[in-house]
């Protein structure tokens, strides 16, 4: 008996399911009807519960969480916190929006700058992608580009009528760094190929940083100069590991590497 | 966003597009936020989604079946590994309260007590149950969605369903006696 009601309790839900009266499907099951009619009505109120709300904090936790995760692939490494609390609160508006008025607004995000409504969207989006990448030279490949990324936003703020952003160009010397220090335990001739890519970037970030130290302010123009020395120095540097590197006859490990790289630019942690 | 759609950015999102990934988790964050409200509590719902979504990232690459399926079981884990941790009571304060309410009648606040009523009920059900009762009713999952995520047979499932109601039954109108 109680095999045979389970049947026909879940046939009745999925009648109503489908739209059909409460009334009429018991119509269908007399037998049945006056033990299932309850669990029906229960059913019936089951799916008529109210939706929660995401609320601003919680979608804020949820980015500080996602935005937390380790993204290198060293376990002893110590966690990157992208986001500030300020920051968080930000993103998390901003994730409200998108949540409700739709994705598009991830590709908006491309072109904003820090205090844009879309930046931490944008950040938020490097970071995922930068996650999601498996491979370790395409890793050493987006540190690049977003260390390109950060001068360029650097230069439009400026030119929006801003102050020179010190952070960004932080950021900039953070993720070249980051790009060779990734690279360290690729295979040699992959390793010479994206370090000395990363040489370039710093020369071009030199050349850049010196046009753009004519247009600021001549009070600005004493803090871009030592990022712009810095660059140049790296350049050097990271050209000399490349040649250092391919010339060593003897195997190392990555560790021994790493060492070795940080003890020919001492400038490394600057 | 049909089942095609859902595919197509996934397909994506294992390739590391995170735009992609970002709009898959925008469109299950609400449906994981209901699913962790009735599953455990209200104030743990939006931590546990978050870890849900953490989990999402750390795993998408893996993922091979069903998309829905495999959201709901990291859900399922979530839950589960939430109640093992804390020893979890599942009544919340507002729950405690619906027990002071008035099941019945058109009254607003009489609809949100009697809602307050099977909260309270749900949370009192086996975890089996409350998983059924989940992502059955509260969900709108078929069974045999249920089957995938829970791997449990459909026969299964339509009698823990019917235990599900009856117990509910049961705790609704212990509640209704004591409010006579």
């Amino acid at each position: 008996m109680s095999n045979k009601l389970e049947d026909i309790l879940d046939d009745c839900i999925e009648q109503t399911r489908l739209g059909k009266a409460l009334e009429d499907v018991l119509r269908e099951c007399p037998e049945a009807a006056e033990q299932i009619r309850p669990l029906l009505a229960i059913a019936n109120e089951l799916e008529q519960l109210p939706e929660p709300s995401p609320s601003v904090t919680g979608i804020m936790r949820t980015m500080a969480k996602l935005s937390l995760q380790e993204t290198r692939p060293q376990p002893k490494r110590r966690k990157i916190v992208f986001f500030s609390r300020s920051f968080l609160i930000r993103a998390a508006a901003v994730l409200l929006v998108v949540m409700l008025g739709g994705w598009t607004t991830v590709t908006a995000s491309s072109q904003a700058l820090p205090g844009d409504l879309l930046y931490p969207i944008k950040l938020f989006t490097e970071r995922a992608k930068f996650f999601l990448t498996i491979n370790q030279e395409e890793k050493v490949e987006l540190r690049i580009v977003f260390s390109a990324e950060r001068l360029k936003e650097a230069v439009k703020k400026y030119e929006r009528g801003q102050k020179l952003d010190r952070k960004l160009l932080q950021e900039m010397l953070k993720e070249a760094r980051l790009s060779v220090e990734t690279s360290v335990d690729l295979p040699e001739s992959t390793r010479s190929l994206l370090v000395a890519r990363a040489a370039y970037l710093s020369e071009f970030q030199k050349e850049t940083l010196g046009r753009f130290k004519n247009r600021v302010k001549p009070e600005e123009q004493e803090v871009l100069t030592p990022y712009m020395n810095m660059c140049g120095r790296r350049a050097a540097w990271m050209r000399q590991m490349v040649d250092e590197d391919s010339g060593t006859a003897e195997p190392q490990t990555p560790r021994n590497r790493m060492r070795r790289w940080r003890d020919m630019c001492p400038m490394w942690r600057e | 966003m049909n089942q095609g759609e859902i595919e197509s950015l996934l397909e994506k999102a294992r390739r590391g597009e995170a735009e992609a990934l970002a709009q898959l988790c925008g469109h299950f964050y609400p449906k994981m936020l209901k699913y962790m409200h009735y599953r455990v509590d209200a104030a743990s719902a939006e931590d546990l989604t978050g870890e849900v979504f953490v989990r999402v990232l750390r795993h998408i690459s893996d993922q091979k079946g069903s998309f829905v399926a495999w959201l709901y079981r990291i859900a399922a884990n979530a839950a589960t590994d939430h109640a093992r941790a804390r020893k979890i009571r599942r009544e919340s304060p507002m729950d405690e309260r619906a027990t002071e309410t008035i099941a019945g009648g058109d009254n607003p606040a009489d609809v949100v007590g009697r809602q307050m009523d099977i909260r309270t009920a749900i949370a009192r059900l086996t975890d089996d149950q409350r998983e059924l009762v989940t992502l059955k009713f509260i969900q709108g999952l078929s069974n045999s969605e249920i089957a995938e995520i829970t791997d449990r047979k459909q026969g299964t499932i339509r009698g823990l369903q019917f235990r599900a109601l009856a117990a509910l039954r049961e705790l609704l109108g212990g509640e209704e006696k004591r409010h006579e």
